[in-house]
């Protein structure tokens, strides 16, 4: 039987199953229904294609995953891709075929962008995209507890390593919020509120955009996590955030309205006392280089960088840059590897 | 018609003098997976023929190439 390269969707869903839990162990000791929820949903997928396999010998031997968003600029929403799990049953022996999945993928779904991602997208990303960054988001960071501490200091006195699960390392660090703010409003889970936010939203340049159907796959049906909305009056800044169960850290994303420069600092602290109330050690925040705001908006409230950049691959000629970048990218919101 | 050893060499961007019959895919950092695809389309294009993923994943050394190049034209 000739090999070919066809849409998951032409794919038997045992097979693919069974592909992944054997080439990628993010999924060998997790919930059973994580990659249902992930490529099979059918709300979701509303019939887009969620990615390109490589078949042969009737197994499935390679595969390269879509995640459907969509970019904005000014009034002009298009759809955006975002490659994942891209990778080979066999990649010593299957040289050339993570290439042409990708050229599959991109034959096949409009505006094809990758963000971070496995040894495939940073060796191959910046030589097949259009536009590449090695620097495009920025991690920050915040400890909320002792123990995020130890941690780090562990890198320089492994010694130290020991007290981040000592009851020393529970102790809260004192972080200074300010006066609560009655009208900065928390919801369980993602809340409506959200669209009212993205459709005020007019972005100069080409922006990555989610919306309230997106982020209730994303964030509420993602099995092992738990969400919020955090929101101020008239929708001006927004943020979500979810943590797993296992994992001691809490994950956000910002939006802001232009000039909510003030509803955005008072979000950000409620999300703050949202993230310490769940008993997190740590919480963190991707946001794109070029959104200047709200980097600004983040280090005023304590955050701080990490080294680490999250790259971004365009493959899409026609795009130069996108901002917008957070957790929502790819599929990296679900992927709570460690503390 | 070009020589094999021209046209690999051109996509490998390696010299000419390197290219041996032992030579293989991963054998040389030059010779990694984009540079494969690239040289098979390379090849459909010179030789007027048609590589398959099936193929594809089967000419990965100059010895193996070389043979299906002479079996093809």
């Amino acid at each position: 039987m000739a090999s070919s390269i066809v849409p998951l969707s032409e794919v038997p869903r045992a097979a693919f199953e069974s592909y992944l839990r054997a080439t990628s162990g993010f999924y060998r000791d997790r919930d059973p229904g994580l990659i249902g929820w992930k490529y099979f949903d059918p709300d979701f997928n509303r019939d887009r294609c969620r990615g390109m396999v490589w078949m042969r010998r009737g197994e499935v031997s390679g595969f390269i995953g879509a995640i459907p968003a969509a970019m904005q600029q000014g009034s002009d929403v298009r759809p955006l891709n975002w490659t994942c799990e891209w990778g080979l049953r066999a990649p010593k022996t299957s040289p050339g075929i993570g290439v042409k999945l990708l050229h599959a993928l991109i034959g096949k779904v409009e505006n094809v962008a990758g963000a971070g991602g496995n040894e495939n997208s940073t060796t191959l990303g910046p030589r097949m995209a259009a536009h590449s960054f090695t620097d495009a988001g920025l991690f920050l960071w915040r400890p909320l507890r002792a123990s995020s501490l130890f941690q780090l200091a562990a890198m320089r006195v492994p010694a130290l390593g020991a007290l981040a699960t000592s009851p020393l390392g529970r102790v809260p660090i004192p972080i200074w919020l300010g006066a609560r703010r009655p009208t900065v409003r928390t919801h369980a889970g993602v809340a409506p509120v959200f669209d009212r936010l993205i459709d005020q939203l007019r972005p100069a340049a080409w922006t990555a955009r989610y919306d309230q159907h997106y982020l209730a796959w994303a964030i509420e049906r993602c099995p092992g996590l738990e969400s919020a909305t955090c929101d101020a009056p008239g929708a001006a800044s927004v943020a979500w955030y979810a943590t797993a169960n296992a994992v001691r850290h809490v994950r956000f994303a910002l939006w802001a309205a232009p000039d909510a420069e003030a509803a955005a600092r008072d979000v950000i602290a409620e999300t703050v006392r949202g993230a310490r109330a769940t008993g997190a050690a740590i919480m963190s925040t991707i946001v794109s280089r070029w959104d200047t705001e709200l980097i600004a908006a983040l280090r005023r409230a304590g955050f701080l960088p990490r080294p680490a950049k999250l790259p971004l691959y365009l493959f899409m000629p026609a795009v130069d840059r996108l901002a917008g970048l957070n957790y929502f990218a790819a599929d990296m919101a679900q992927r709570f590897r460690s503390t | 018609m070009r020589p094999l050893s021209d046209l690999i060499a051109e996509q490998l961007r390696i010299p000419v003098a390197r290219v041996r019959d032992d030579l293989s895919f991963g054998g040389i950092p030059e010779w990694d997976s984009l540079n494969h695809v690239n040289l098979m389309t390379a090849l459909e294009q010179a030789y007027g023929v048609t590589i398959d993923e099936d193929l594809m994943v089967e000419l990965i050394d100059v010895r193996a190439i070389r043979s299906f190049v002479e079996g093809a034209t």
